[in-house]
């Protein structure tokens, strides 16, 4: 069994020898090249893909069958010679492979070599004549411009003529033409046959090119320009459009807005106007409303003011009736109270006049202890002085002197003090004396006033009766008139009534004072006599000390002693005499003081009448300035009428009661006062409204004051005159002719009721 | 053992064992790679494997290409059939020519035994080499002959009696031909045509027009 086993052994190693070897000697071969393998000398393997390569035993060689390029470029003057003789710069590349026939690789492998055949230089060598040859061959059968036109056709021609030379086992792929233009003529030997021929062609053919393309540039510069000027003008056209379409754009825009613009202005005027309009008609109707308003209100308001006035009227009317009716029971009164006044004040004058008889008495007792105290005085001061005299005499003399001649001096001093305040007394009871005559003068015009101021209210109601149709008939056009003319001639009425009081007071005053003046002097002459008689006493005394001084200083012998008792007995006698001057003013004075003090205690007990009095006063001083400056002014007017009351006067036949200056006086008076009223009516408004009527002569003033003249005395009578004749005067002298027909008519109205005096002297002078 | 190594070295086997000896070392030298020298360097004289056909055939290629050993190389086959001759004659030796007298006898038997172990060797060399041999084909390129009757494809434009090309499939590649054919002709270029014939002379493929069938 062992042979066998060592025979698997052998044979493992045969096999793992056989794996080794081929792998060892297996040759590949890469696409694109052939495996040539020698096995034996009659035996030669061409394979592709792959072969057994035994060592020394076979040869093995490789060669490169892909594509091969051959470039043959002729440029210049080497330049390709086409069929018209026009050289060609030309490049054409070539490809040859070998075929993968078994033939063609041993041919080439034979031919040439495997080494060789893989080398490109070597092919280039090889080939390039031949492909040259065949190129020039294949050029000369074309004109240059069919080589570009049919290249086809070209390369057939070099691929036929090259396949029909052997190219020892390649194969001719394909030709491409890589680069083919005309050569440039001055690469050309003009000296060449066929270069000569080409330049003539050449230039023949590009001398036509170069005129028909410079006419072609010159037409293209020409049409370029054409066309840019066209565009230009296009251009210019178009901005010249877009300007154009911009301005019409911007005036029909400016246009619209415009006329957009005027129809706002206008449509906002014509708002306005409506607005304004609107607001004019409706002020207008506010204010038509509101005038309606005003005038229905002051319609209203006018007949209210007429009810309330009619109503006021009517109170007015009532109240004054009642103040009338009062005033008449109030005037009754108050006379009834005066006469009861009166008798009380005779009854107080009774007992004054007790009185001051038992002062009387009293002062004669005090005379009586006052002279006794004199007397005791005397002797007293005789005892003292003879004493004191006597002891001092000799030890006081020079003392006695000096001190005389200081008394002396002292005593003149003090009578000069006495007499001046003496004086300044008697000026101060001269000035109440002033005081109390016009005190008198007034309560005189109060005492005159009653019956006046009766006669004007009664006057004056009269009229306002009478009036009071005339009021009613014009009581919307003349209701303030009326009032006022009413007010005023209350005023006057109470001013008349003032006037009046103030004359009843004067007229009181003038009886008081009077009756004073008379108890004053009565007792001032008492005091007087007194005074006298205590003057004498004095005097008496003095004489009798100073006689028995003188006899004494006779006695004693004492010159300057005597002359100085003398002179002091002097200065005392003067001394006295002065105190009883003053003791006579000063009885005199409070005897006039008591009578003023009595006179104001009455005037206390009518303190509203005093008061009204004296407010009164003060107008009437007022007034008396004015009318003082009247007077001065009518003084002229007072001669002429002096001299037409003298004339008329002088034919007239005047019954004079009383005496002659008292009837000037009460004339003047008169005339003054007529005077006064005539200048109030001139100036008084009202008064002439009141007055209007009778100025006018429609109304007879006769008539109408006829119950007042009634009523009134003679005083009243005279008073009436005297205004008369004064108004009469001025009406003659400064008023126009209708008035003067209205005096002539009042004047004929006169001659009915006139008292005797003035119708006489209305008479013509016989 | 002993009778082995006694059978090994004795006549017959001994001839055996000397090439056996030759063919291991050789296979071992391979083995180890020292036989890879290009240059000539060991000229053994084997016999040549067979390769097809061949113009001359070696006697002993022809002698192997007849036992059908060929389609290998000749060392393998050699050494297959050293291999199984040295296995028949050793075992020969051990177990039949002890059998044998000595003497003559037994020379005229070990000879016997030499030839007959050749004649044992062949069919399992045989058999051992069947699978090997696809081995050792190798793929060879086409020849021109065998182009003809194939379809072309033309290439030129025209083709006249004398000039044309075409291009024919090699199995891949793509072979470029000169071919031409009688005029007047419809060939042009992407026309096919047929291969009709090969004219080794000129190198040049007569080919014809394909007629396309039409069908009807």
């Amino acid at each position: 069994m062992e042979p066998i086993l060592f025979a698997i052994g052998a044979l493992a190693i045969v096999v793992f020898g056989l794996f080794a070897m081929f792998t060892k000697f297996y040759r590949k071969v890469e696409q694109g090249y052939a495996l040539i393998i020698n096995k034996t000398a009659d035996k030669t393997v061409v394979t592709f893909s792959g072969g057994l390569v035994l060592p020394v035993i076979h040869r093995a060689e490789l060669m490169d069958i892909s594509l091969k390029t051959i470039e043959i470029t002729r440029m210049g003057n080497e330049g390709l010679i086409c069929k018209d003789n026009i050289r060609a710069d030309i490049k054409v590349k070539f490809f040859v492979k070998v075929n993968n026939l078994e033939a063609d690789v041993l041919k080439v492998a034979q031919g040439i070599g495997c080494d060789r055949a893989s080398n490109q230089e070597t092919l280039e060598e090889l080939f390039s004549a031949k492909f040259s040859e065949a190129l020039k061959t294949a050029g000369k059968r074309l004109d240059f411009v069919d080589l570009y036109e049919e290249r086809d056709k070209f390369r057939e021609a070099i691929i036929k003529e090259i396949s029909s030379n052997n190219l020892s086992g390649y194969s001719l792929e394909d030709t491409a033409i890589d680069y083919i233009e005309q050569t440039p003529v001055h690469k050309l030997d003009s000296h060449n046959i066929l270069d000569a021929q080409g330049i003539k062609k050449i230039t023949e053919l590009t001398a036509s090119e170069h005129v028909r393309t410079n006419e072609l540039r010159r037409n293209e510069e020409m049409q370029i320009k054409k066309k840019d000027v066209e565009t230009q003008e296009a251009l210019l056209e178009l901005e010249r459009q877009q300007a154009d379409a911009q301005a019409r754009q911007a005036r029909d825009i400016a246009s619209v807005r415009a006329r957009e613009e005027a129809e706002t202005l206008k449509i906002q005027a014509e708002e306005k106007t409506k607005a304004e309009l609107a607001r004019l008609q409706a002020e207008q109707a506010v204010a038509v409303q509101q005038e309606n308003v005003q005038r229905e209100k002051e319609v209203a308001e006018h007949n209210r003011r007429r009810a309330v006035a009619i109503e006021e009227e009517k109170v007015t009317r009532a109240r004054e009736l009642e103040v009338v009716d009062r005033e008449k029971e109030v005037t009754l009164q108050r006379i009834e109270k005066e006469k009861a006044v009166e008798v009380q004040k005779k009854a107080i004058s009774d007992v004054i006049r007790e009185r001051i008889v038992v002062e009387r008495t009293v002062a004669e007792q005090e005379e009586a202890i006052k002279e006794l105290r004199v007397m005791a005085e005397a002797d007293r001061t005789k005892k003292s002085t003879i004493v004191l005299a006597e002891a001092q005499a000799e030890e006081k003399l020079l003392t006695e002197v000096k001190a005389a001649e200081a008394q002396e001096r002292r005593a003149r001093h003090k009578a000069a003090e006495e007499l001046t305040l003496a004086e300044a007394k008697l000026k101060v009871a001269e000035k109440d004396a002033e005081a109390k005559k016009r005190e008198a003068e007034g309560t005189e015009a109060v005492t005159a006033a009653p019956g006046l101021a009766a006669a004007k209210v009664m006057l004056v109601t009269a009229d306002a009766k009478e009036k009071q149709g005339l009021v009613d008939a014009k009581l919307q056009l003349a209701a303030a008139d009326a009032l006022r003319s009413r007010i005023v001639a209350e005023a006057a009425g109470n001013e008349a009534k003032g006037l009046a009081d103030a004359k009843v007071q004067l007229a009181a005053a003038d009886a008081l004072r009077a009756r004073l003046e008379a108890e004053a002097e009565g007792s001032e002459k008492k005091g007087l006599a007194e005074a006298q008689v205590i003057a004498a006493r004095a005097q008496a005394e003095a004489d009798g000390l100073r006689a028995k001084l003188d006899a004494e200083a006779a006695g004693k012998e004492k010159l300057g002693l005597a002359e100085v008792q003398v002179r002091s007995a002097d200065a005392e006698a003067t001394t006295k005499a002065g105190l009883a001057e003053a003791k006579t003013v000063e009885a005199r004075f409070q005897a006039e003081a008591n009578g003023l003090r009595e006179k104001f205690d009455a005037m206390k007990a009518m303190s509203e009448d005093t008061r009204a009095h004296e407010e009164f006063r003060m107008r009437l001083e007022k007034n008396h300035i004015e009318t003082l400056k009247g007077l001065e002014a009518q003084a002229a007017i007072a001669r002429d009428q002096a001299q037409v009351l003298g004339t008329a006067l002088g034919n007239a036949k005047i019954d004079i009661v009383g005496g002659e200056g008292d009837y000037f006086d009460r004339f003047v008076n008169a005339l003054s006062i007529g005077k006064g009223i005539d200048a109030t009516l001139g100036k008084s408004q009202a008064l002439q409204a009141v007055f209007k009527d009778h100025l006018a002569g429609e109304r007879d003033i006769v008539a109408d004051v006829s119950s007042v003249v009634g009523a009134l005395g003679q005083s009243s009578d005279e008073l009436q005159k005297l205004s008369l004749a004064g108004l009469m005067s001025r009406v003659m002298r400064d008023g126009d002719d209708s008035q003067k027909a209205a005096l002539r008519t009042l004047i004929n109205g006169f001659g009915k009721s006139l008292p005797l005096g003035l119708a006489d002297a209305k008479a013509p002078p016989q | 053992m002993g009778s082995f190594v006694a059978a090994a070295v004795a006549y017959p086997t001994a001839i055996y064992s000397t090439l056996l000896g030759v063919v291991l070392v050789y296979w071992l030298l391979a083995i180890v790679g020292l036989v890879d020298i290009e240059a000539d360097g060991l000229n053994v004289e084997v016999g040549h494997p067979v390769d097809g056909e061949l113009p001359e055939l070696g006697a002993a290629a022809s002698f192997m290409a007849a036992l059908g050993l060929a389609g290998v190389p000749m060392s393998l086959s050699a050494s297959l059939l050293v291999l199984f001759g040295w296995m028949f004659s050793c075992l020969a030796g051990m177990w039949l020519l002890p059998l044998v007298p000595a003497g003559g006898l037994q020379l005229l038997a070990g000879s016997g035994v030499l030839l007959g172990s050749a004649l044992l060797a062949l069919p399992p060399a045989w058999l051992s080499i069947r699978p090997l041999r696809s081995l050792f084909t190798t793929p060879e390129a086409a020849r021109h002959v065998s182009l003809v009757g194939t379809l072309c494809t033309v290439r030129t434009l025209a083709v006249d009696d004398r000039h044309g090309q075409a291009e024919v499939e090699t199995g891949g590649a793509v072979a470029l031909i000169n071919v031409r054919a009688g005029v007047p002709n419809s060939l042009t270029r992407g026309s096919v045509a047929r291969i009709l014939h090969y004219d080794v002379r000129l190198d040049r493929y007569d080919i014809r027009p394909e007629i396309q069938l039409r069908k009807s």
